[in-house]
């Protein structure tokens, strides 16, 4: 085997704080997971949920602890492909499980009570939230924060200080959590809804900022962030080579999965369309006349 | 929303539970505080035939334990890759002569291409650190020197980490 590629699967840091809180965020939904089912709410504690939930930790935790954070030191595209986990694929597994009921529901009584009322139509928390969480601001966060720890100052001090890059992480991870809350429906659903249209704006919104910053990356002609002229090479990549993968990364695969969201956010909305009018119903439940 | 309530069972599997939940809160700061990591000191130093990188943590030095990582880079193909499984010890001198010896390994490293070990620096001067890298007549030596202060108060350290934090290019 590759000495790098056995050295990077031998590589974990096995930060105990981080593990501690995904067992337990893991072992929380688990609870709540199995008082549904005996409940009897299939729907809500399905294994496909389960599946995306610990699937989405399990990508956490790989994006945190593995070779990816600590190669990402040393490849720009490694890094970037941390990025696009802590970003969008995490965050959309973990609300594809639509992790609030069942998260609640491994609560004690007196706690999830607490927040049921916090949560209440006529409960200001709720009202504040709403506010403060509108998607357009959601996008501006998550976009914001994408352009933002782009900046080549700020890359290059995340990349020389532990406290500022794992600030970068936290600010990726929350960001995306909170933008695609809303694009994926999940709970607790305190906005008014979102129309498909709006939904699939928002997405197709997200390209051309990606795109922007990767044809940047892949077409400038010298290194944007100085770190890595610092550190030793790996896989007897260049430094602008490594450049343009990660510009190639962030450009292409990362815009397609946006192009993709909007695909299934369309078939499962012909889907829909097609069962209602299966079943004689109008988009809103009522027998069609 | 409207949730069905259902009892958990144990009392104990209510505390754990709400245990869970607190930590939860507690991931951004516990995630912030945990991360380490040295700083740069030597990037792409020839030795012999190598290249070496070197990171020290706390830098600047202070007396007690220095970690030291070293990375031991080879060119291949116009680029160089680092060189894995070599024998490396740092072997730290100080003017009055004390010596501190230490081996640097994959095992110790967070990155398990480079090598990392700890020396303990209880003098404050001058210290100069052989990297002795390989073993018989291939081995390499190179020197490195590093300046050790005396480890500060826990205030004043506190005050350098914010002052660093603002002052970093």
């Amino acid at each position: 085997m590759n000495p790098v590629l056995q050295a990077a699967l031998a590589t974990w840091e096995w930060r105990p704080s981080v593990l501690a809180v995904t067992f337990l965020a893991a072992g929380l939904y688990a609870a709540g997971w199995v008082g549904l089912r005996r409940q009897g709410r299939i729907r809500l504690a399905a294994w496909w949920r389960l599946t995306a939930y610990l699937l989405g930790l399990a990508l956490l935790l790989a994006a945190l602890l593995s070779f990816i954070d600590v190669y990402g030191a040393l490849l720009l595209f490694v890094h970037m492909v941390q990025h696009v986990l802590l970003l969008m694929l995490v965050p959309v597994l973990l609300l594809w499980a639509n992790p609030f009921p069942v998260l609640l529901y491994g609560l004690p009584v007196a706690v999830r009570r607490a927040v049921v009322r916090c949560l209440h139509p006529e409960a200001r928390f709720r009202r504040e939230t709403r506010r403060l969480t509108h998607p357009g601001a959601l996008y501006a966060l998550y976009i914001g924060a994408i352009v933002l720890w782009h900046d080549t100052g700020l890359y290059n001090l995340a990349q020389g200080n532990g406290l500022i890059h794992d600030l970068e992480h936290i600010t990726f991870f929350v960001a995306g959590m909170l933008f695609w809350w809303p694009v994926m429906g999940a709970a607790p659903r305190i906005h008014h809804p979102t129309s498909l249209a709006g939904r699939m704006a928002v997405l197709l919104l997200c390209v051309p900022p990606h795109v922007v910053i990767g044809a940047l990356l892949s077409f400038v002609e010298n290194p944007v962030y100085e770190h890595y002229l610092t550190v030793p090479r790996l896989w007897g990549m260049d430094v602008m080579q490594d450049q343009r993968l990660a510009g190639i990364i962030m450009w292409i695969p990362t815009g397609m999965m946006y192009i993709a969201g909007v695909v299934i956010l369309l078939a499962r909305h012909l889907n829909q369309a097609a069962r209602r009018i299966g079943s004689g119903l109008d988009r809103n439940g009522v027998e069609a006349t | 929303m409207r949730m069905r309530p259902v009892r958990v069972g144990h009392r104990s599997l209510r505390w754990s539970l709400a245990a869970a939940l607190a930590l939860s809160l507690l991931l951004p700061v516990s995630v912030v505080w945990g991360h380490g990591g040295g700083e740069p000191f030597l990037s792409d130093v020839a030795a012999g035939p190598y290249s070496l990188y070197v990171w020290l943590d706390p830098l600047p030095a202070q007396t007690g334990e220095l970690h030291v990582t070293v990375s031991v880079n080879a060119p291949v193909d116009g680029t160089s890759e680092p060189v894995t499984g070599l024998p490396v010890l740092m072997r730290a001198r100080h003017p009055d002569g004390w010596e501190v010896e230490a081996s640097a390994t994959h095992e110790n490293a967070l990155n398990k291409l480079f090598y990392e070990g700890r020396l303990d620096l209880q003098q404050v001067g001058t210290w100069t650190i052989n990297l002795l890298i390989g073993d018989g007549p291939d081995q390499v030596v190179h020197s490195i020197d590093v300046d050790v202060a005396a480890t500060p108060s826990a205030w004043q350290a506190f005050l350098d980490w914010f002052r660093a934090l603002f002052s970093r290019n």
